[in-house]
């Protein structure tokens, strides 16, 4: 065994307490690193698919809000124009030739499913109170291809939806406040004032309180007549394509080539990515703070033990230890304790976020979870290993060299 | 006669408080097998001479030649590798590694130097042992000897590497004059080192 480990390994054993309170700072602050980064990641992950299995990878609609040249610009292109206020037209939210845009888009080799639908907003009526959702008319099976609704489902079936007339498949949330089970009937009010009776055919649940609480599925036909429309009437076009990082580039495409306006995933979640961020900045300023109280414990006792160890410094360099020899016998110290510590400090990590990831948890009206959800990936187990090592090395190395350069003489005059 | 060591016009100053010539235009020769000690009265810089003439201090004027060999100038590394390879030293007080057995004390010079395998090493630490009175000590800690003992143990880790001279600050009592003699009954004839011994009056 090379020498300097020997001494340092000697060190190390002839002080055990204070060499295990030093190992303990590390150990504590990679733990806390790995239990936060877990269930941060957790979160994010679980947000994250929230978000994606509820939304479409592109969303294609006519935005009837979106600022348009008013008459008087189109005909005098030149001078100055000033229009005051401009409102939108009173045209319906139609997207023309929806259903040969789909069918268009699936011959893409990019696009995965594209599925028309009609939506709407409704009043639910439950005995004298009106309850506010909106219905969207699908195509069920190609909703499916788009959502995996069939994972989703919580009772009834997607087929029944598809034999059923005027048939409805409810979110599991809105299901309950309105007190119905299959078979109920639903009575529903259209913005425009068109009241009908629907069959409650299904529920689902996507976890999302937002949609469980507010959307019921028909077929697009139902919804149709609902509104009082013919059979083109499509309001949207729910785009999935094969791979997601496309979303915004493909969504831009889209919209200069069908005019109507594009939505990728990304700008429809901007909040839920924002806060993805923000648990990502917390959690790597709080371990950063945590291994940095540790360096400064480690320096500190590696001070300490290098000022008690003067003496044999002194004898170390007379007897032919070069500064590079004792630098070694402290280094190798810290790092030992930097090693040690945050090996454990994983394995204690693991174990917490093991113990997180079985509290109950109530995600309330909100989400539908029933623990806090853990990530237990490898890679913040080994970025756990390289801030741990690289916080005691640097930590130990200023008081290392500085023992290494101590004079000889000094310390023996000193005597 | 061979000469081992060679000093030339030593001039050494500490600056603090003020500056302060402490060795003025020393010169010094010491031959091979020689025992020889430096007499002077307390504070006239004898310590001071030994750590320039044992390459620890490098901050003097003049120059210092040590088996044939110019250590002025050399750098610490180099300095290092000379002092665990040809000199011994033992110091006013004898300092040894507490956490380590009396055994490894003796030891650490040579593993450090790796001529010789570590049995090798561990036989040759305790003939030295041995030569001193203290093999049965070997096995315990350093810090569980008396003063004297522990003397000894610094001793024996000085002849470890077979240096070509010892040098020793201010020995205590008759203890010395045992030692070496028995050294030198022992392994004059093949080792050639040389006592330097400075002494107050
Ligand atoms: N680091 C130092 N700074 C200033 N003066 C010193 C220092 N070390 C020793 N001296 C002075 O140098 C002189 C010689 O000291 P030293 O060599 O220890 O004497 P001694 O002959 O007793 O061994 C003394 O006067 C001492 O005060
Ligand atoms: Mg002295």
């Amino acid at each position: 065994m090379n020498l300097a480990l020997r001494i340092a390994k000697t060190h190390l054993l002839a002080k055990p307490r204070q060499t295990i309170v030093a190992m303990l700072g590390v150990t504590f602050g990679i733990a806390m690193f790995i239990t936060m980064v877990s269930l941060m990641t957790g979160l994010n992950d679980f947000t994250e698919e929230l978000t994606m299995t509820s939304t479409p990878d592109i969303r294609m609609y006519n935005d009837v809000t979106e600022p348009r040249k008013s008459i008087l610009e189109e005909q005098k292109p030149t001078g100055l124009v000033v229009v005051h206020h401009p409102k939108p037209k009173n045209e319906t939210p139609k997207i023309r030739n929806a259903f040969q845009i789909a069918e268009q888009l699936r011959q893409d080799p990019l696009v995965l499913g594209a599925a028309p639908l009609l939506s709407t907003q409704v009043f639910y009526n439950y005995g004298p109170v009106q309850l506010n959702g909106n219905l969207a008319g699908v195509d069920i099976l190609e909703e499916d291809k788009l959502f995996n609704l069939r994972q989703k489902i919580k009772t009834g079936s997607l087929e029944d939806l598809l034999v059923s007339t005027d048939g409805i498949i409810m979110g599991a949330g809105l299901a309950r406040k309105l007190n119905m089970i299959n078979g109920d009937r639903v009575v529903i009010t259209t913005p425009q004032g068109y009241t009908m009776t629907l069959n409650v055919v299904g529920t689902f649940q996507m976890g999302l309180g937002t949609i469980d609480n507010a959307k019921a599925y028909a077929n697009i036909s139902t919804v149709q007549k609902i509104l009082q429309k013919d059979q083109s009437y499509v309001t949207d076009i729910n785009i999935k394509l094969r791979d997601l990082d496309l979303a915004k580039p493909k969504a831009v495409e889209l919209q200069r080539l069908y005019g109507y306006k594009a939505e990728d995933w990304e700008t429809a979640n901007a909040t839920f990515l924002t806060g993805s961020i923000i648990r990502n900045i917390l959690t790597y300023s709080v371990s950063i703070t945590l291994l940095i109280v540790a360096g400064f414990g480690i320096y500190n006792i590696l001070n300490m033990t290098i000022h008690n160890k003067m003496k044999d410094i002194a004898i170390l360099k007379a007897t032919g230890f070069a500064a590079r020899d004792v630098r070694n016998v402290f280094l190798i110290q810290s790092m030992a304790i930097g090693l040690i510590g945050s090996v454990l400090g994983l394995a204690v990590g693991l174990g917490l976020s093991y113990l997180v990831s079985l509290v109950p948890f109530n995600g309330g009206d909100i989400v539908t979870m029933d623990t806090l959800p853990v990530n237990f990936h490898l890679k913040y187990y080994l970025i756990g290993l390289v801030f741990g090592n690289a916080t005691t090395a640097f930590a130990g190395y200023l008081p290392s060299r500085a023992a290494g350069k101590a004079d000889p003489i000094e310390i023996i005059r000193g005597q | 006669m061979e000469l081992l060591l060679i000093a030339r016009h030593l001039n050494k100053y500490f600056y603090e408080p003020e500056k302060f010539q402490v060795l003025t235009d020393i010169n010094l020769e010491v031959p091979k097998g020689e025992f020889v000690s430096l007499v002077g009265k307390s504070g006239c810089g004898k310590s001071t001479l030994l750590y320039l003439l044992s390459t620890m201090d490098t901050d003097y004027e003049g120059t210092v030649e040590l088996n044939g060999e110019l250590l002025t100038g050399k750098n610490q590394n180099e300095l290092a590798k000379f002092r665990n390879e040809h000199i011994g030293f033992v110091f006013q007080f004898h300092f040894l590694l507490p956490e380590f057995t009396v055994l490894q004390n003796v030891m650490i010079p040579a593993l450090k130097l790796k001529k010789h395998s570590e049995k090798e090493i561990e036989a040759r630490a305790l003939e030295k042992l041995k030569l001193l009175g203290v093999e049965e000590q070997a096995q315990k800690p350093a810090n569980k000897l008396s003063g004297g003992q522990q003397q000894r143990v610094a001793i024996a880790r000085a002849l470890i590497n077979d240096p070509n001279i010892i040098m020793g600050d201010e020995p205590t009592g008759n203890l010395w004059t045992l030692i070496i003699r028995r050294w030198f009954w022992t392994s004059f004839s093949n080792s050639h080192a040389t006592w330097a011994r400075p002494s107050s009056p």
